[in-house]
């Protein structure tokens, strides 16, 4: 029986590169990712041999046929995909391989996020105004679990569009 | 990004120039990734989430082609536009490499 362990680690959608810098130090201390579960937050490891893996957090919904042979068809294992999140891994010797190797995609990446939160935004912000005068037949742990739902889109609204404008004014130099 | 690759002036980015060059013949994908890197010798390697949207943007654009599909791959070629574009960019290139020989003794 292999040594495991699992560890619980939130992530946020707009900073991509912090997610898949800690799945590659943990691979190159000898923690191999297996599996992803709960949403996205519980990572599973399997003790290993120390490797060189590249991961990329990609953001794609829905994700159709051509993408996914292409990216397997370039050595690309997936090996979590829910909700239009997918968690990519390659292990390679040499150069590190990218899944993005121009800035234009990442700035893309994003549009496509920020109309998601987006329109989460506008309808949930929508139904708690319809909603309002039957407020009081809400019980108040529903509520605060709302509350906190839509705290976590407006966040991820915000932190997304932040990043999408550094990637911008990245592009524009030279 | 129709702008952007079709646009007189506006020069095409690498990764643009090499995927239309390559589509000069049928390819699909990951033909596109691998050519370009043999080409080049190993200089560019085109991610495949780059190459997955630039393709979809230049299908869109008409500046490629989707001509057949297996499995899971996509089959394309360069259209008449692509050509007329990938022209522009050719000669924007020559006077490029012509005005860099000419300083290039000063160098």
């Amino acid at each position: 029986m292999k040594k495991t362990k699992t560890v619980l680690k939130f992530w946020s959608g707009a900073y991509p590169d912090k997610l898949e810098k800690w799945l590659e130090h943990m691979e190159s201390i000898g923690w191999r990712l297996v599996k992803v579960g709960w949403i996205g937050v519980k990572f599973t490891f399997e003790k290993g041999e120390p490797s060189s893996v590249s991961y990329s957090l990609d953001y794609r919904y829905p994700s159709d046929a051509e993408y996914l042979g292409l990216l397997e068809d370039a050595g690309w294992q997936l090996i979590f995909n829910s909700s239009g999140w997918l968690i990519w891994r390659i292990p390679y010797e040499g150069a590190k391989p990218e899944m993005y190797t121009d800035t234009d995609s990442l700035i893309q990446r994003n549009e496509r996020l920020l109309k998601v939160y987006g329109v989460l935004m506008l309808t949930q912000i929508t139904l708690a105004v319809a909603n309002m005068k039957n407020l009081t037949i809400f019980p108040l742990p529903l509520m605060l679990l709302y509350i906190a739902l839509l705290s976590i889109i407006i966040i991820a609204f915000i932190q997304t569009f932040h990043a999408n404008r550094k990637l911008k004014s990245k592009a524009k130099k030279l | 990004m129709k702008e952007k690759l079709t646009g007189n002036t506006a020069p095409i980015s690498e990764t643009a120039y090499y995927i239309l060059l390559s589509l000069m013949d049928i390819r699909h994908g990951y033909g596109i990734i691998q050519y370009v890197e043999e080409l080049t010798e190993g200089r560019i390697r085109l991610g495949a989430g780059t190459v997955y949207g630039t393709l979809s943007r230049m299908e869109k654009d008409g500046l490629i082609r989707a001509i057949a599909e297996e499995e899971r791959r996509k089959l394309y070629r360069i259209t008449k536009a692509g050509i007329d574009l990938l022209r522009l960019e050719i000669a924007r290139i020559k006077e490029m490499y012509e005005h860099a020989k000419r300083v290039e003794g000063a160098l």
